[in-house]
């Protein structure tokens, strides 16, 4: 079994791809980390130099209830622990994608290019082919979450230190987020893998992982909430976004509520799990089943 | 059909004789092969012919697990490819659609193979030199002519040193050098003790080569033997090609004395001569009077024997 994920990451090594992969990841991981530490940065300013900087309407002519909900943001936004996490798991929204296309390719590379008849040569037991292609996926995916938070940990350990603030890295909270992240790297390749064994076509798949990644944005929000409101008046509606891919995985990643009455972080992991076991595994019984070509 | 040559044959040894015993493969409209029987021995080279669309393709993909078949079976030392324990050490392929990664070099996807089998990387350029492409094995796969690629391919069928090679249309896009090169490799392959079976749609290929043909067409078995056995088989259907002066007396001559006489002669044709030798030939032309224009024996070669035995079946379906 060692052989043949041995076999499979050396596919992947000796392609270009590894290496592009890694690289465009480390640089939107720089990137983000930036952005986020200039995010962070407004947050971390007393409440007064914040408020001047984000509201244009002078200190004295808002209310009351103004000041206080910009106090509310000022405070979430502003926790410690919240900034540390965000900077570590910077270039998530990037690398969650990457991660499922990196997958993709390495099951449908082997339809693209016909190496299948050479991969079942080597090795015939075609279960334990796809279990190492499987372990193999997990590895990138780990792999391309390692990249961008390493980038994580020193841009945002230098702008940290920059405010003279602890890095964080003790709080349970923060490693959570950090742990929370790797997971979902590997779910977005499990997802990926599933993608690519149903679909097999390298385009095909592609496009629809990343279909399916971006379908998370404010139309779909705004679909939901239409249905919502004008037909059936029921929370479960709402609740309902988890089942589309790319609102499951914001709803396992993001910190407190994506929406209100959103459902909890672990059912976006369930969903994205019980997607890719239903495509990997219908994916993988026609290709044990499946004449080669 | 048991023949002196195969009686000659070595004992099979264990592992390398490969056993087709009735192999069917029907897809959903068509038959591909059809109760398909034959036994390849080791330590000679087996040619499997057959026009294009016979089935040859399928059969092998079948031996090698990659198709599987509607019946029968197909076996390596009696064990099927997805039970032996090591496939790449026990059977090198060589296949007509094998691919590769347009952007890995040779030497690398060689390599990826190594590693899947648990073979030393070096075995990746042991066998890159022994092909001819110790040098080029750092390129990518898409600067490779379609000789190069052929010869990369056959590459991975010894990367195991493997006692049975199994190679489907090994020829294509080889230089008139390559083939040579190819059958020389082949014949000293099979002169190892190992099994060789080189499927080809072109006797000539093989004849110089194979020690033994099983020519197959629309999926069903056409002849099974030592090749100089089929081949003596056809020749015994050789025919004497005759122009003389005067055709009518001497076709009337010839079948007096019991020939078969085929072509009813036209003013000047030939007459095909069946059952008399061409001595029997001339000196009844002699008796008879008349000039002889020609007196050749027409005997068909391998090529026209695999014609004949694979005739009106050679549609592509």
């Amino acid at each position: 079994m060692k052989a043949l994920v041995n076999s499979e990451l050396l596919k992947l090594r000796t392609l270009p791809t590894w290496w592009v992969a890694g690289l465009a990841m480390a640089a939107v991981a720089v990137l983000l980390a930036g952005w986020n530490s200039w995010q962070a940065h407004t947050f971390m300013q007393p409440f007064e130099d914040y408020l001047a900087g984000a509201v244009l309407t002078p200190r004295e002519d808002m209310s009351a209830e103004q000041v206080a909900s910009m106090r509310d943001l000022w405070e979430t936004q502003g926790d410690p622990g919240r900034i540390a996490a965000t900077l570590y798991t910077s270039g998530q929204v990037f690398g969650l994608l990457l991660a499922g296309v990196l997958a993709v390719l390495l099951v449908t590379n082997e339809y693209h290019y016909r190496t299948l008849t050479a991969t079942f040569l080597a090795a015939p037991r075609r279960g334990r082919v796809i279990t190492a292609k499987l372990v193999a996926v997990l590895i990138t995916s780990a792999g391309l979450w390692l990249v961008a938070t390493s980038v994580g940990l020193v841009v945002g350990g230098i702008f940290l230190s920059s405010q003279g603030a602890g890095l964080g890295l003790g709080s349970g909270d923060v490693l959570g987020a950090v742990l929370l992240n790797l997971a979902a790297y590997m779910v977005w390749g499990v997802f990926g893998f599933g993608l690519g064994v149903l679909i097999r076509s390298q385009t095909a798949a592609t496009v629809t992982a990343a279909a399916l990644y971006f379908l998370s944005s404010v139309v779909v929000a705004f679909a939901f909430q239409a249905v919502h409101d004008l037909l059936i008046e029921e929370d479960w509606v709402l609740q309902a976004q988890v089942l589309l891919p790319g609102v499951a995985s914001q709803i396992m990643t993001t910190p407190g509520e994506l929406f209100a009455g959103a459902p909890a972080a672990w059912t976006g992991a369930v969903v994205l799990l019980a997607y890719s076991l239903i495509g990997g595994l219908t994916g993988t019984l026609l290709l044990l089943r499946r004449d080669v070509t | 059909m048991t023949s002196p040559a195969v009686q000659d044959a070595p004992a099979p040894a264990d592992g390398r004789t490969l056993e087709f015993r009735g192999l069917s493969k029907r897809y959903r409209d068509r038959s591909a092969v059809q109760d398909l029987s034959f036994t390849v021995r080791p330590g000679r080279v087996t040619g499997f012919l057959g026009p294009n669309g016979a089935g040859k393709t399928t059969t092998l993909r079948m031996l090698l697990g990659l198709t599987a078949p509607t019946s029968g079976t197909a076996t390596i030392g009696g064990q099927r490819y997805r039970d032996l324990g090591q496939p790449l050490r026990t059977v090198g392929a060589m296949l007509d659609e094998s691919g590769t990664h347009r952007r890995r070099t040779g030497r690398d996807h060689l390599r990826v193979q190594c590693a899947a089998t648990g073979l030393p990387a070096r075995r990746a350029d042991e066998v890159l030199d022994q092909v001819g492409l110790a040098r080029a094995g750092g390129r990518r796969y898409e600067e490779y002519s379609l000789g190069m690629r052929q010869r990369l391919n056959l590459a991975q069928a010894l990367l195991g040193d493997p006692p049975v090679l199994i190679l489907d249309e090994p020829a294509n896009g080889l230089d008139p050098e390559g083939i040579a090169w190819m059958r020389a490799l082949l014949k000293g392959l099979a002169a190892e003790g190992r099994t060789v079976l080189v499927s080809s749609h072109l006797i000539s290929e093989v004849e110089q080569t194979a020690d033994d043909l099983v020519i197959i067409s629309q999926g069903r078995l056409v002849a099974e033997g030592a090749s100089r056995d089929i081949a003596a088989r056809v020749r015994g259907e050789s025919r004497v090609r005759v122009r003389s002066s005067r055709p009518a007396e001497l076709a009337a001559a010839l079948v007096a004395a019991g020939a078969t006489v085929t072509d009813p002669p036209a003013e000047d044709g030939p007459l095909f001569v069946g059952g008399l030798g061409t001595g029997a030939v001339a000196a009844l032309a002699a008796a008879h009077g008349g000039e002889l224009y020609e007196l050749t024996e027409d005997a068909p070669d391998l090529e026209q024997a695999f014609l004949r035995l694979t005739q009106g079946k050679a549609e592509i379906r």
